[in-house]
């Protein structure tokens, strides 16, 4: 919590100190993680994963995340670590387009590079870890498709446009109603709980017939729980988020959301940094990506999960 | 500008005349729209903006500025949520004293924007935008990994938990308080003096250092109210709530025609400039426009409001 | 210096019949004024002569009501400030006009860089900087044209300021109190200058001065305003100083003062030996209950800093302040409006009235304190008392609740008595009371001015109009430079005698027949 907010502070000034000094000679096992928001309970637990995995394989590890999801910060961040002399990279990008000229600089520097979680347009990326999230927003538009039988509108409300999260996510859930020939609601919030909050109350006041709605990540869909609770629709509604954050396992548990698409961020950690361990270590046949599998989580499950 | 009813009636009509224009140009043109149930959502969906914008008010009749308000009320959330939220079954504290611990918060940092401002002679501009950024970082650093959510009943009822009445008090509570400091008392006398020309306003006895960083405190406390009731409503905090809105909480009060410079205006057109904000995305959303169009005509009206109020004081003049 | 003859060429400007009205007052009322090449024509005249209002005219600043302007035989309409500037005039005013941010070369040729590509517009910087030194150097101005303009003194701006006027072959130079920030040095060195522009280019100056030695040692002729009028034009050696001074305020029509009852014997106010930076250098005055002290002298002589010490306004660093006897420290406007002593500005429209505010609540300003026990306004009151200012000052408006900025200038005036009329202070200090205000505008201020003797005021009245302060003064104290030139009672003295005191001229002149008024 407050411990990581500070050990990334401290990075970023240690970093900042050694970026004027030059190559340091015990930088080839060290590893540098940038993810996506030092903040985010997901990637917290991402990060925590990837960091073990790292000390078990006898690598140095280095986590130059930021607080907030910005390309800008990542991007400093990649350009001291390729001035640090790192060994290798592993990266969730905040967004899919910004990072180009600086994951040049690494290809250019000879550092492989691993990302994980959202995609980025290179092709010479070593490898890819994510949850498929257009898989698993499918294995939500089948859950949506099978509870809803065929009656009533879905209301998808969801994340920034044009990240390749927010897009996958609201495509598997589209695609599936789409295929169902189920009418779709299609809005976006920004990730953000209180724009989400009111779309859900504007669209269920001007459609009588919603009869699900699917959000691309947890906060938004606990925003729209409100104002479904408010028009006392609780139950009558299916709720379907993404992320699993122990908000909603708890939501899920009280039956005020139906259910969430849990990722395994503990995997994700794992599996990225073994995959650069490999690859330092001169392996070549390594998988250009691996998708980890997500999992729906609804009350008769829930109890797994719940910490 | 206060004692004049006529005058304040007027003024007051015109934007209500916008507001009633835009209603029924949406109960016309949208069926859904039409239902009773539709008020009562805009009115749910301004609360939290009405509380906001009527410190906001006071600010810029006193002639200042406050641009942090949207990140305090993120920074109060937060607060708010790590001390009443239920991990491991038990709040750090119940909620009279973390309400009011919030309330100081907001307080405290109107306070230092306003000391900041007026001791320093940096303009509020900056203060206000170096506070907002100030104020994200630390609400951030106290959210992070936290869990804050599942409060007490009692915290709940804040937010409208057993009905909308509690949260309207508050708000209505607000509006008035403000309304009647503003027109009947010393104080809100001199705040409309010293944003009309606070030069003049020193010349003739008023303390304009201490008002006008009061002002600021109220601001504050405001953005700590509001977010105490959306924090309740919503039943868990965040860090990136209040994003933007201290522009639309500047954008309401610009609607509702308080000037911008100060010296004039009241709350109950703020009220009204923030209703005229909540119906037009009500009702867009239920014509099915998404919310990116929302902002752009949103946009549009803010520079229409402004415009058509600099013309007919031109006209006034002649 | 003397002239050579220039009957023969054409005069570079001619005004003729100039008018200019402002709201209630005729700041110009159909004067004339002529420019010969190679001459340093001065244009004398107290402070609201008209001399600035003329020169603004000439400069495009204002329109004038009607008139004609010539410049060099051919007639011109002057509709912008860009026009004269297009004709070679160049104007330099007391304040500096430069942009202090750049460097001298960048000011000198402001909006007339050399370029290398007129095009893409790019600065030619080695002409630049060689030019602007080139200049530097034919005036005579020690400086480095790459030196950056904030950080020189005020008389090295001023030296930059003329070299600017002149760099761009101007024909007309209006000059306006040129020499107050100069010192020694440098004054020589501007005098020099303009005798070798005088001489080798025949280029024409009008010269704006209250410096009177100054106007011997460099002026050719002289043109005297008085009231907005005329008053002669004649070569300077033609003239003595006294004939001069007296041009300046005598053949006056007398207007309508008041009756003055006594005053009282006990004293409202006393002021020990204050001190103000460079402003006020050790005053002392005294006020009676039901007495007015008119302080006047010329503009710097220290009369608003005064009057803002005083009531608290600003502060100064040392002497003491008495009220009714008692010592008073006043560190802000509101502490000396608790002391008892309110401070009407010299601007009203700024500083005294919030302008978009009716005036209503411009007059429950000061007292507000009274009009709202326990903090809650009484409406019904305060409204009561507006009505009763509003009638018995005759503030003639729509009603109370008009903005003051849409009063005339007489009106406001009023308004701004009425409020410090309901803060009940008893020291009452006027800046300008009268300034932009007509005949009879004033007279309505006189009269409010002796019902407030009858109140038990006392008022220190701060004036540049040495009538004024003869006819309304129970005693008149005379400042210059920040110090009490002299005072005089009621009767024993006349315009001329102030003047004289307030430019530091000897005190006492030679008394031929009468100075008949």
């Amino acid at each position: 919590m407050r411990k990581n907010a500070i050990t990334a502070l401290a990075s970023v000034l240690v970093v900042g100190m050694l970026a004027g000094c030059g190559k340091d000679p015990d930088a080839r096992k060290k590893i540098v993680f940038i993810g996506y928001s030092s903040t985010n309970t997901f990637w917290i637990t991402l990060k925590n994963s990837a960091e073990k995995t790292a000390r078990k394989a006898g690598l140095d590890f280095a986590d130059m995340t930021s607080s907030d999801p910005d390309v800008v910060a990542q991007k400093a961040a990649v350009d001291n670590a390729i001035r640090m002399g790192v060994a290798g990279l592993v990266i969730g990008p905040a967004n899919s387009e910004g990072l180009g000229k600086s994951l040049d600089k690494a290809k250019a520097a000879g550092i492989p590079v691993v990302t994980v979680d959202t995609r980025v347009k290179h092709d010479w990326i070593s490898s890819h870890v994510a949850t498929d999230n257009v898989a698993a927003a499918e294995l939500a538009g089948d859950y949506i498709v099978e509870k809803l039988g065929g009656k009533g509108k879905v209301l998808i409300i969801g994340g920034t446009v044009g990240v390749q999260t927010a897009d996958d996510r609201r495509g598997g859930v589209f695609n599936k109603c789409k295929a169902a020939g189920i009418t779709v609601l299609d809005f976006d919030a920004n990730w953000k709980d209180d724009e989400a909050n009111r779309i859900a109350q504007e669209q269920l006041a001007a459609h009588a017939d919603i009869g699900a709605i699917f959000a691309a990540c947890d906060p938004m869909i606990l925003g729209a729980k409100v104002a479904v609770k408010r028009k006392g629709l609780l139950g009558k509604v299916l709720l379907v988020g993404f992320d699993a954050i122990p908000e909603a396992l708890a939501a899920v548990k009280k039956g005020e959301l139906d259910a969430t698409v849990r990722q395994d961020p503990v995997r994700m950690g794992k599996e990225g940094v073994e995959l650069m361990a490999r690859i330092l270590k001169g392996e070549t046949d390594i998988p250009k990506s691996i998708a980890i599998k997500a999992v729906i989580v609804d009350k008769s499950n829930v109890d797994e999960y719940i910490k | 500008m206060i004692g004049d009813i006529r005058k304040q009636v007027i003024r007051s009509a015109e934007s209500l005349a916008g507001l009633v224009a835009i209603v029924l140009f949406f109960v016309i043109l949208s069926p859904s729209f039409r239902q009773w149930a539709t008020l009562t959502d805009i009115l749910e969906q301004s609360m939290e903006l009405a509380i906001l914008a009527a410190g906001t008010t006071l600010v810029l009749i006193s002639g200042g500025l406050d641009l942090s308000v949207g990140s305090v009320m993120a920074l109060c959330t937060c607060i708010a949520g790590s001390l009443l939220s239920g991990c491991q079954g038990q709040a750090v504290m119940s909620v009279a004293p973390a309400v009011a611990l919030t309330l100081a918060a907001g307080l405290g940092i109107g306070l230092v924007n306003g000391i900041t401002i007026k001791y320093t002679g940096v303009p509020a501009f900056i203060v206000t935008l170096g506070m907002m950024m100030i104020a994200r970082g630390a609400a951030l650093m106290l959210a992070a990994g936290r869990n804050m959510s599942d409060f007490s009943d009692a915290f709940l009822v804040l937010g409208g938990s057993h009905g909308y009445t509690v949260p309207l008090s508050i708000t209505a509570a607000v509006i008035v308080v403000i309304a009647l400091l503003l027109a009947m008392t010393r104080f809100g006398f001199n705040v409309y003096a010293i944003g009309g020309n606070e030069e003049v306003a020193r010349l003739s006895g008023v303390p304009v250092k201490r008002y006008a960083i009061a002002c600021y405190a109220l601001g504050g406390l405001c953005a700590a109210l509001a977010a105490i009731v959306q924090t309740s409503r919503f039943e868990f905090a965040k860090p990136n709530r209040g994003e933007s809105w201290e522009l639309m909480a500047i954008g309401a009060v610009v609607i509702g025609g308080t000037s911008l410079f100060g010296g004039s205006g009241g709350v109950g057109r703020t009220v009204i400039g923030v209703l005229i904000i909540k119906s037009l995305q009500t009702g867009l959303s239920h014509m099915g426009v998404g919310s990116y169009w929302q902002r752009i005509l949103i946009g549009v009206v803010i520079i229409l409001a402004v415009w058509i109020d600099r013309i007919q004081n031109r006209r006034r003049k002649t | 210096m003397h002239p050579h003859d220039h009957t023969t060429k054409a005069p570079l400007v001619e005004m003729k019949g100039i008018v200019k009205r402002f709201p209630g007052v005729m700041a110009l009322d159909g004067v004339n004024f002529e420019l010969r090449p190679g001459e340093v024509h001065v244009l004398l005249g107290e402070n609201g002569a008209g001399k600035s209002t003329l020169i603004k005219v000439l400069s495009g600043a204002h329109t004038p009501d009607a008139g004609e302007i010539f410049v060099g035989g051919r007639k011109v309409n002057i509709t912008s400030p860009q026009v004269p500037l297009d004709m070679g005039l160049r104007f330099i005013y007391q304040e500096i006009n430069l942009v202090g941010e750049i460097d001298i070369a960048r000011n000198i040729f402001l909006g007339c860089e050399p370029m290398r590509l007129r095009t893409l517009g790019l600065v030619d910087k080695s002409a630049l900087y060689s030019r602007a030194g080139e200049h530097l150097r034919r005036f005579h101005i020690d400086l480095d044209p790459r030196d950056i303009v904030g950080r020189l003194s005020v008389t090295q701006q001023k030296m930059v300021e003329i070299a600017r006027a002149l760099a761009t072959d101007s024909k007309v130079l209006v000059l306006d109190e040129p020499t107050d920030v100069l010192e020694d040095r440098s004054r020589n060195d501007l005098f020099e200058m303009i005798g070798r522009l005088k001489h080798d280019h025949q280029v024409g100056f009008i010269y704006i001065s209250h410096r009177y030695a100054e106007v011997y040692e460099l002026g050719d002729r002289v043109t005297i305003l008085r009231d907005g009028r005329n008053a002669g034009t004649w070569r300077i050696d033609d003239l003595t100083l006294d004939e001069m001074i007296e041009r300046m305020v005598g053949g006056r029509v007398s207007r309508q003062y008041p009756d003055m009852q006594e005053p009282a014997e006990n004293e409202a106010l006393r002021v020990e030996n204050i001190v103000s930076g460079k402003v006020l250098d050790g005053v002392n005055l005294s006020l009676r209950q039901g007495e007015i002290v008119a302080v006047t002298g010329l503009m710097g002589a220290g009369k608003t800093e005064l009057g803002r010490a005083i009531a608290g306004v600003d502060r100064f660093d040392s002497g003491t302040v008495f009220v009714h006897g008692r010592k008073v420290v006043s560190k802000s406007p509101a502490a000396g409006i608790k002391n008892s002593i309110a401070y009407l500005t010299e601007d009203r429209k700024s500083e005294g009235l919030i302008l978009e505010h009716s005036i209503r609540d411009n007059y429950a300003l000061p007292s507000i304190g009274r009009l709202s026990p326990a903090g809650l306004l009484k409406h019904a009151r305060i409204n009561r008392e507006v009505q009763e200012y509003m009638t018995g000052l005759n503030i003639k408006a729509p009603d109370m609740f008009t903005p003051a900025g849409q009063l005339s200038g007489g009106n406001q005036q009023k308004a701004v008595l009425a409020k410090w009329l309901g803060a009940d202070c008893k020291v009452l200090i006027f800046d300008e009371p009268t300034r932009g205000i007509d005949i009879n505008g004033r007279a309505e201020v006189y009269r409010i001015m002796e019902e407030l003797l009858e109140r038990g005021a006392a008022i220190l009245m701060l004036t540049s109009d040495y009538t004024e302060a003869l006819a309304m003064g129970h005693r008149v104290v005379v400042l210059c430079r920040g110090q009490v030139a002299g005072t005089f009672d009621r009767g024993s003295a006349d315009e001329e005698d102030i003047l004289r005191l307030a430019i530091g001229a000897r005190a006492d002149r030679r008394r031929e027949g009468s100075t008949a008024k």
